[in-house]
């Protein structure tokens, strides 16, 4: 009991010293311009954006260290664009959705694996579809590896498709078609970061994941401040609008919206169960060796703070907003000055960097 | 009351409200009409000092900030506030970006090497520009220089490779660009020590193409180009008396008759036809604001060839395609108008708060004049350069190297 309380003691004033710690941050770094919106890779090492184009929208891609951020994929502005970073790695697979003159086949799915170290993006997958036959994509993204399973529902069976970790292509799985048949659900992932197919049965509750979960601040154009959504504040999310694929959204109070995917069962450890290779797509039977362990967020995060400002030159006066970043809610603990006029912030996943935006114009900035 | 114009230092708007007001002591008139006359200027001044004061008291207003690229550095407005040229950094070396004022976002249009010389030249009025660029060659026996020439459209964010030439660096390859004030047209020298060939940019086509007509004309001793009151490049046998010097710096343009009214500056480089002096500490004439922002900047001076009497048999260059032909000569190019009340640009130091933490940053603001209770419109904080387009119908700023752009109104 004694060890426990000092356990505990101990804890609390590593707390309470982390957040007394001043943040530095590091010098601004621009990286493009008319930029609005954007996604860090799991660890905080790159970041996909979503910018403005004159005849679309373009996707860009930027690893930290990057001189600038270049755009890769060109969209059109009614096109549906998902991003998924795969595994750790600084690849991402972006999916594509884009309505065509094609009469017969007038919805067009293209996917790219995007490399932000080469600031490349290859494309991989292109097919066309009938209107009825309303395609759907789901990707499931491994946790560590650079390898996802794709799953391309349409009028037909679902057919799947994996991204390899060996060559970064997509290639098909009818291993993982063939286990669905047969009533095998997945995919789980595995300590290893495989996907795993088993014939593992709900136990009574429903796992979700928080599939976008990037703390973000946005503030409105005329100066003011929403508030930031703050991990504290967001105490309790109503999931409502569940799809058929197992996916949901749902908007906090504030300008937060999170991403949730119900995840299948787990299978217990060493269960048989049929692990698919991440290089080829091949299905193996193994002993399951226990599931993916996803990491505990910061005890302390970083959240942007928004603080309105009166600006005075002689007789004039303006209005703006000043954004700082601070480790938790304690008042006395120190502040970071980020900028003036941000109009959102984004700060990755590893709290080691923040991007921002200034007038469309995307800036990071390392934090240490 | 006298109302000769002063010799000595003007700012510009002193020089415009003394151009616009008759010299009473030159006029023939009678006692009592003079008398009259002295009445009406005085009126007259009093509407000029009225029209300014009101100026002075209406806010400067900005439209939204539109965002043009990044890694900016430095900047060139088209004379009309139109567009603009930009240097920005590369990860290898130095690129060249075009912007119209309305487009998406800038564009960069050429890419050199760091070191790589460079020099940009607006056209006219026109939204095109003259780059010349000389870099060292690299497919040669013996150490040359490639001089290449690109004409740039802002509009269409385009650049076209219009000359390209090398020479072995004993020529003293060396390059001289004189714009038309009004064409999309440029007299372009290329000068080694054996000879001096002449090129112009076609008003028509925008290419360059050889003139051999001003080879010949400078040959025989004539001198030019001046440019006429229609933009037309002319050559004449002028003597050395009159000569002029046109100053061309990062984001201004001055002129005068001496290099001497530039404060601070000290001569890095002379010649006969031209010199470059840098500027160490520009500041603008405001003791109540010592804030204001003071950088080095360089200037190029050049020696402008005299203008010939209105009337006198000149040679004039076809804009078109660079053929001299005997005119009269119609008179010089008289240049833009000044504004008036110049807006510039204002640095403020402010102290930002949150909850126990303090932070410093400067803000910026745009007025007109120094009148202390004309209103300032706040441009923005944190900004490292801030360029006024010459007819203050645009403002273009930095922010950590992020380049945008508002107009003023």
């Amino acid at each position: 009991m004694k060890l426990l309380s000092l356990s505990l003691l101990a804890g609390l004033s590593a707390i309470a010293f982390s957040q007394s710690n001043a943040i530095t941050l590091g010098e601004a770094q621009p990286v493009d311009v008319r930029v609005s919106s954007l996604f860090w890779q799991q660890d905080g090492h790159a970041f996909l954006y979503q910018k403005q184009e004159e005849k679309g929208v373009g996707v860009g891609a930027f690893a930290l260290g990057k001189y600038e951020g270049k755009t890769l994929i060109h969209a059109g502005k009614q096109d549906r664009i998902e991003w998924y970073w795969l595994g750790t790695t600084n690849t991402a697979l972006v999916v594509v959705r884009s309505r065509t003159a094609d009469v017969a086949m007038p919805i067009m799915i293209q996917m790219y694996t995007v490399d932000a170290d080469a600031q490349t993006a290859k494309l991989s997958f292109k097919e066309s579809f009938e209107e009825k036959s309303q395609p759907r994509v789901q990707v499931d993204a491994s946790p560590s590896l650079k390898h996802a399973i794709i799953t391309l529902r349409h009028s037909g069976e679902p057919r799947h498709l994996v991204v390899s970790s060996v060559s970064g292509e997509i290639i098909k799985a009818l291993d993982i078609d063939r286990a669905e048949k047969e009533g095998l659900s997945g995919p789980s992932w595995s300590l290893d970061g495989t996907a795993i197919y088993s014939n593992a049965q709900s136990n009574g509750s429903t796992a979700v994941r928080l599939t976008r979960e990037f703390a973000t601040l946005n503030t409105t154009s005329n100066g003011g401040s929403t508030g930031a959504d703050t991990t504290e504040d967001i105490k309790e999310v109503f999931i409502t609008n569940v799809k058929a694929d197992g996916t949901a959204t749902a908007t906090t109070n504030g300008n937060l919206t999170l991403s949730f995917r119900i995840l299948p069962p787990t299978p217990p450890v060493n269960t048989p169960v049929f692990e698919v290779m991440p290089s080829n797509g091949v299905i193996r039977p193994i002993r399951f060796r226990g599931p993916w362990d996803y990491p505990a967020k910061a005890f302390v995060p970083f959240i942007p703070r928004s603080q309105s400002i009166v600006l005075q030159y002689e007789k004039s006066n303006a209005q703006d907003n000043s954004i700082w970043l601070k480790r938790g809610a304690d008042k006395s603990a120190p502040s970071a000055f980020l900028g003036v006029h941000v109009s959102q912030a984004f700060v990755s996943p590893g709290q080691n960097a923040v991007a921002y935006i200034i007038d469309g114009a995307l800036f990071w900035r390392s934090i240490k | 009351m006298n109302n000769r114009r002063i010799p000595g230092n003007f700012s510009s708007s002193e020089s415009c409200l003394y151009r616009d007001v008759p010299i009473a002591a030159d006029s023939q008139y009678s006692k009592a009409k003079g008398k009259f006359m002295v009445k009406v200027l005085s009126l007259s001044f009093f509407g000029v000092l009225g029209a300014i004061a009101s100026a002075q008291t209406e806010p400067v207003q900005l439209g939204d900030a539109q965002p043009v690229d990044v890694r900016v550095t430095s900047l060139s407005w088209q004379p009309q506030g139109k567009a603009f040229l930009y240097e920005k950094q590369e990860e290898k070396g130095i690129g060249l970006g075009a912007f119209a004022l309305g487009k998406f976002e800038g564009k960069s249009l050429l890419h050199l090497n760091k070191g790589d010389w460079y020099e940009w030249h607006w056209l006219g009025i026109s939204n095109t520009a003259l780059i010349v660029t000389k870099t060292k060659a690299t497919d040669t026996p013996t150490p040359s220089w490639l001089i290449q020439m690109y004409t740039v459209d802002a509009d269409a964010q385009t650049a076209k490779l219009a000359f390209k030439e090398t020479f072995e660096n004993k020529t003293m390859v060396r390059t001289r660009v004189d714009v038309s004030p009004l064409l999309k047209h440029a007299i372009i020298t290329v000068g080694t020590v054996s000879e001096s060939r002449h090129f112009v940019v076609s008003s028509v086509s925008g290419e360059v193409i050889k003139s051999l007509d001003i080879d010949r004309a400078e040959k025989e001793g004539m001198s030019g180009p001046s440019w006429s009151i229609d933009g037309t490049a002319v050559y004449h046998n002028a003597s050395a008396n009159g000569a002029k010097y046109v100053a061309r710096g990062n984001s201004i343009t001055l002129d005068g008759t001496a290099i001497s009214g530039v404060a601070g500056a000290t001569q890095k480089a002379n010649a006969i036809d031209s010199a470059e002096i840098v500027v160490t500490g520009t500041k603008i004439d405001d003791s109540s604001n010592p804030t204001v922002t003071s950088k080095p900047m360089v200037l190029s001076i050049r020696m402008m060839v005299p203008t010939p009497p209105n009337g006198s048999p000149v040679f004039e260059v076809m804009p078109s395609n660079g053929v001299v032909r005997p005119v009269r000569f119609r008179g010089p190019w008289e240049g833009g108008v000044k504004p008036k009340m110049p807006l510039i640009p204002r640095n403020q130091s402010i102290v930002l708060q949150y909850e126990k933490s303090n932070a410093q940053d400067s803000s910026v603001w745009i007025k007109r004049g120094t009148d202390k209770a004309a209103p300032a419109t706040f441009l923005g904080v944190h900004i490292s350069q801030t360029f006024l387009s010459p007819n203050q119908n645009a403002v273009a700023y930095l922010i950590d190297g992020a380049l945008f752009w508002r107009t003023i109104k």
